[in-house]
């Protein structure tokens, strides 16, 4: 943990504690919820690829939304308003996602819009939402989405995924102190691997590593062992893998029948995420991994959403961070909301910046210069179908708007 | 040049052999996937699109009854069989009743038959990928590389039903009666052969091929309805490098595209690799508009 | 041409009152639509009319010329392409004239770069169709890696609306609502061009050319040529839906380029009836506005129900859906051999002694 201090931008959030002592708007959200049903349930629009490449997040967008919704209402909606969900599948596909978009902020007229999963759906959307004046929440992870073209933050759009800069600032050194600083970076070919791998380049050569190659492959690709051969004797140390979804699996298939597990340490984020376990499953045994949160988390909120998330859906693969962001971020609401006496996206939004509280995925903070959470990265360890935490990197922000993806 | 230089310097004889592993093996199945197509259109001279989906069948069949328990190598068969059938059934209600036509309606249909078997089976099963663990794991290890004992046997495996398919063209009744069918139908039927009945059969033999070769892949590659996608259009650039020549020139079809991608790949980058051989097997239609190896009759007759 | 018969005489009025009464009836449509329907629903039909040039390109080629190009999408791509970076990069904040130009342009360019070669060499239709698909394919692949020129698999966006600014009188697009009757007016006029274009001597001839190539080649026809004419005019629709259709959605996407445009295109002609022209569009609206009802049910099953339409209207309706309704007058028209419907007609039920051309 040490090893953050040097890096200036990168701070730790450590006044969190002070955060929650200093605010009474907690009682007043006990008030609220004393108070009868007024007015009609508020809408939250969810745009959710269920079906595609993206389907099982998709799938998890939405079932921890539910989840969330089922809580909030049980326990008096927000603002006495109980909460309804309007979701919109938007299959990963940015010409789908704005048309489905532009359904759920023009004709639905939704409160709020929460949703997308690849970059290309987020930048898609981001017209609309200003054009709509709505708030707007995504829950992925991936480069900054929240600057305006000139550089300013977009008032309305919250980012509760984190970014590669928060993911890699302590793993990379780590995976270096553990396994040596001859990398090779192995990603499918597209925007989200390369800005990943920008940044684990960075952090690699502050650690004094080296970068044996960076490589990246078509997505939709079934046959990795032309690659992985090249990987093995290439004489690196350590691959790190962004190759996503489908193509993650294949690449951790063949690397494991390969014999590249046996020659070198193989890590990676995206690949080993744990929304795509049911297809990794044993190909994945004890490899290490950064993520912004696993279910092993000790917490009573997180220990709640598991529980509830297991019950209701029979789901008993690890979930993923998608799952407790969704999740999450209605909880976050019910707070802002409850600050800002009201849906209206301006005060709503002005509620939400510095709002710092307790959520599955640990300590979070909405930081009130970037909109994008200052929040807990662990170090996992894939073992027996579950993601252990080997060590948790404690809570980091990201530093202003560095890598913004909106042009 | 320096570059270049440094390439060859760098040449490892062990991962050189290791990579003409991965291309043979990669070939082999891309053969298995694009006879099945070649038959089907040499006989009938059109293009199943639905081929992909026969593939990703296949490997469906393979991870449905390996999670019923039931032993990996059966399940080879009752892939092959079981897509076989379904090939009976796609050739009686689509193919058959098209093919009096003439034209490429048989193309738009079987087009339309690929999307409703994929997203069929994604609502089935979902887009996500299933799981088919390998009968072996590991393999042995030459020059510091492990070539695993699965790939190896599915590569001697795919080569051999290769081999007997060409076996069968070559060397029996059907064969001879098939080829007849291939260069004259009008001829064969005066003749007697049956041509309606053997364009049945070739039907249901590239489908039975496809479904095995998808059964036979599943452990190797990732499971999901998409799946054939990747297949079935290098197996149609094999197709269309290959002509409707002889059954060789499918297997010096498959040897070209998939050994380009797996050499290009292993020398220089997966993307272009791909769209290289595009570019490859565009300007060979142009260069001989009925296919390299292009068909006349005398091939098929040896 | 053999003397024109009373009978035929009559037949070709029919014909032109038949089409003149569905552009007309479009348009009232459209109009009474523009009054009544919200922001959204016009949106809806916006891209339905924008996405239905890229069906008429693929009538045009399928239905009336029997050219199977399986990729259209490539041209709707390179439209969109085309349009986003012109309006970025080479005339920001101006009007928009030159992107819509150049898009047209290189929609032209492109099939005639793919065709022009194929069919001097008399390739298979068969590998034709196959080569297409490959050239869609490898723009999608090459657009979603090349980061610099078309921002890769990101796509890019806030792609401004169209500007048909000139001095002195302004022109500029605010909303996206105010595109529908941009749409509506670009969608009749290449309607009423294509009826044009399949009326006249052209247009017979290209149904001389679907019906048997052979013969009109031996007849001294360029048929390699002609093909190229009616690939090249598809090619420029198409890249003109894709011009329209970046700023309307507001993104070019290296999936605009994608297989489900192209079969999407394909079911909107086969379910409109192909060599109807008006079939199509109306498939179109109505595709887009049932899908729009059934997509938050299932998508999957929404492909589904279209894969399965397609198949049986190609197994069982050669004539399009729309054919079933207007069959005699159909059938009239096609057998005097004029610009008409049925690609896929049978064979056997041609006549032997057609006159053609």
């Amino acid at each position: 943990m040490n090893n953050l201090s040097r890096r200036r931008i990168l701070q730790l959030g450590a006044a969190s504690g002070a955060l929650l002592a200093s605010r009474p708007e907690l009682g007043r959200l006990a008030a609220a919820q004393a108070t009868p049903a007024a007015g009609p349930p508020i809408t939250i629009g969810l745009l959710a690829p269920v079906t595609g490449v993206f389907a099982d997040f998709g799938d998890l967008m939405t079932k921890a939304t539910n989840l969330a919704v089922e809580k909030v209402n049980a326990e008096g909606g927000i603002l006495g308003r109980q909460l309804s969900v309007i979701a919109e599948d938007d299959q990963g596909d940015p010409a789908v996602a704005t048309e489905r978009a532009r359904k759920l902020l023009v004709q639905d007229n939704v409160d709020i819009l929460m949703g997308t999963v690849s970059s290309a759906t987020t930048l898609a959307v981001l017209p609309l939402v200003n054009e709509a004046q709505k708030v707007f929440f995504y829950p992925l992870d991936g480069e900054d989405k929240t600057c305006l073209p000139d550089g300013s933050t977009n008032p309305l759009v919250f980012g509760i995924g984190d970014t590669p800069q928060q993911r890699l600032v302590s793993f990379v050194p780590t995976i270096v102190e553990q396994a040596g600083g001859d990398w090779y970076f192995i990603g499918n070919d597209y925007v989200f691997p390369r800005s990943v791998n920008a940044v684990a380049i960075d952090f690699l050569n502050e650690a004094g590593g080296t970068v044996v190659a960076e490589e990246y492959v078509p997505l939709g690709t079934s046959d990795y062992r032309p690659v992985i051969d090249k990987i093995a004797n290439s004489g690196a140390t350590v691959v790190f893998s962004t190759t996503v979804g489908t193509d993650g699996v294949a690449f951790t298939k063949q690397a494991r029948e390969g014999g590249l597990f046996d020659r070198m340490t193989v890590t990676g984020v995206a690949t080993f995420a744990p929304e795509v376990y049911s297809g990794l499953q044993g190909f994945a045994e004890g490899v290490l991994t950064a993520d912004r949160y696993s279910d092993q988390i000790d917490n009573e909120v997180n220990a709640e959403f598991v529980a509830a998330f297991r019950e209701a859906y029979d789901y008993q693969l690890p979930i993923g961070g998608t799952a407790a962001a969704c999740y999450g971020a209605i909880l976050l609401w019910r707070e802002a909301a409850t600050i800002a006496g009201s849906f209206d996206p301006e005060p709503f939004a002005k509620a939400c910046e510095g709002l710092a509280m307790t959520l599955p995925q640990g300590d979070v903070e909405i930081d009130a210069d970037n909109h994008l959470l200052t929040r807990h990265i662990y170090l996992l360890r894939i073992e027996n179908d579950t993601y252990q935490i080997d060590e948790d990197f404690g809570e980091i922000t990201h530093p202003g708007h560095e890598g913004c993806s909106v042009v | 040049m320096g570059h270049l230089a440094m390439m060859f310097a760098a040449v490892n004889t062990g991962l050189l052999l290791k990579q003409l592993f991965n291309a043979t093996s990669a070939v082999s199945l891309l053969a298995l996937v694009a006879i099945g197509l070649f038959i089907i259109f040499g006989m009938m001279k059109v293009i199943n699109m639905a081929h992909g989906e026969l593939f990703m069948l296949g490997a469906y069949t393979m991870w449905w009854l390996l999670a019923r328990g039931i032993n990996f190598w059966l399940n080879l068969l009752a892939a092959a069989l079981v897509v076989g059938l379904f090939g009976v059934i796609v050739e009686r209600l689509i193919v058959q009743r098209l093919y009096v036509r003439g034209d490429l309606s048989t193309l738009l249909a079987t087009f339309g038959l690929s999307i409703l078997l994929q997203r069929g089976v994604a609502i089935a099963f979902g887009d996500r990928p299933q799981f088919v663990t390998s009968p072996f794991t590991g393999g042995p290890t030459l020059l510091g590389n492990t070539y695993p004992t699965y790939q190896i046997i599915a590569t001697v495996l795919a080569f051999a039903v290769i081999a007997a398919v060409v076996v069968l063209f070559l060397k029996t009744d059907f064969g001879l009666r098939a080829r007849a069918t291939i260069v004259n139908p009008a001829m064969a039927a005066a003749l007697a052969v049956n041509t309606v009945r053997m364009n049945a059969l070739s039907f249901a033999l590239g489908s039975a091929l496809a479904g095995f070769a998808g059964a036979l892949a599943a452990p190797l590659v990732s499971v999901v309805p998409a799946m054939g996608l990747d297949w079935v259009i290098r197996a149609f650039l094999v197709v269309i490098v290959a002509g409707a020549g002889s059954i060789w020139a499918a297997a010096g079809g498959a040897a070209i595209v998939g050994g380009w991608e797996a050499g290009f790949t292993a020398i220089y980058d997966a993307t272009y690799a791909q769209i290289t051989v595009l570019a490859i097997v565009w300007a060979l239609v142009l260069l001989r508009p009925r296919g390299l190896f292009s068909g006349t009759g005398r091939r098929w007759r040896r | 041409m053999a003397a024109v018969t009373a009978r035929q005489g009559w037949a070709r009025v029919g014909g032109l009152v038949w089409n003149a009464r569905g552009a007309a009836l479009l348009l009232i449509g459209l109009l009474i639509y523009g009054r009544l329907a919200d922001p959204f629903g016009l949106f809806i039909v916006a891209s339905a009319l924008v996405l239905s040039l890229l069906a008429l390109s693929v009538d045009l080629q399928w239905g009336y010329a029997g050219i199977l190009n399986l990729g259209p999408a490539a041209y709707l791509g390179l439209g969109a392409y085309t349009y986003a970076i012109t309006q970025r990069k080479i005339t920001a904040g101006s009007p928009t004239y030159l992107a819509f130009a150049l898009a047209i342009l290189f929609g032209i360019v492109l099939a005639v770069i793919v065709a022009f070669p194929a069919f001097k060499a008399r390739t298979l239709p068969v590998y034709y169709a196959l080569i297409t698909l490959a050239v869609a394919l490898i723009l999608q692949r090459w657009t979603a890696v090349s980061y610099d020129l078309t921002g890769g698999s990101n796509g890019l966006v806030g792609i401004p609306l169209p500007d048909f600014s000139l001095p002195g009188l302004d022109l500029k697009m605010t909303t996206a609502e105010q595109f529908f009757p941009l749409a509506s007016g670009v969608v009749v006029a290449a309607y009423l061009a294509c009826l044009w274009l399949t009326r006249s001597r052209f247009g017979r001839l290209l149904a001389a050319i679907r019906d048997d190539e052979e013969k009109v080649a031996t007849l001294g026809y360029d048929v390699a040529t002609t093909k190229l004419i009616v690939a090249a005019i598809a090619g420029a629709l198409g890249a003109l839906a894709g011009a329209l259709y970046a700023p309307l959605a507001g993104t070019a996407h290296p999936s605009l380029f994608g297989i489900a445009f192209s079969v999407q295109a394909y079911v909107w002609v086969a379910v409109g009836g192909q060599g109807t022209l008006i079939g199509p569009i109306l498939a179109a609206i109505a595709l887009k506005l049932l899908e729009n009802r059934l997509r938050g049910v299932s998508a999957d099953g929404y492909l589904m129900l279209l894969a399965a339409v397609f198949m049986l209207v190609v197994i069982f309706l050669p004539k399009g859906i729309a054919g079933l309704f207007d069959a005699q007058a159909v059938r009239d028209r096609f057998r005097r051999s004029r610009g008409g419907p049925i690609a896929l007609a049978p064979v056997l039920e041609r006549p032997l002694d057609e006159p053609h051309g």
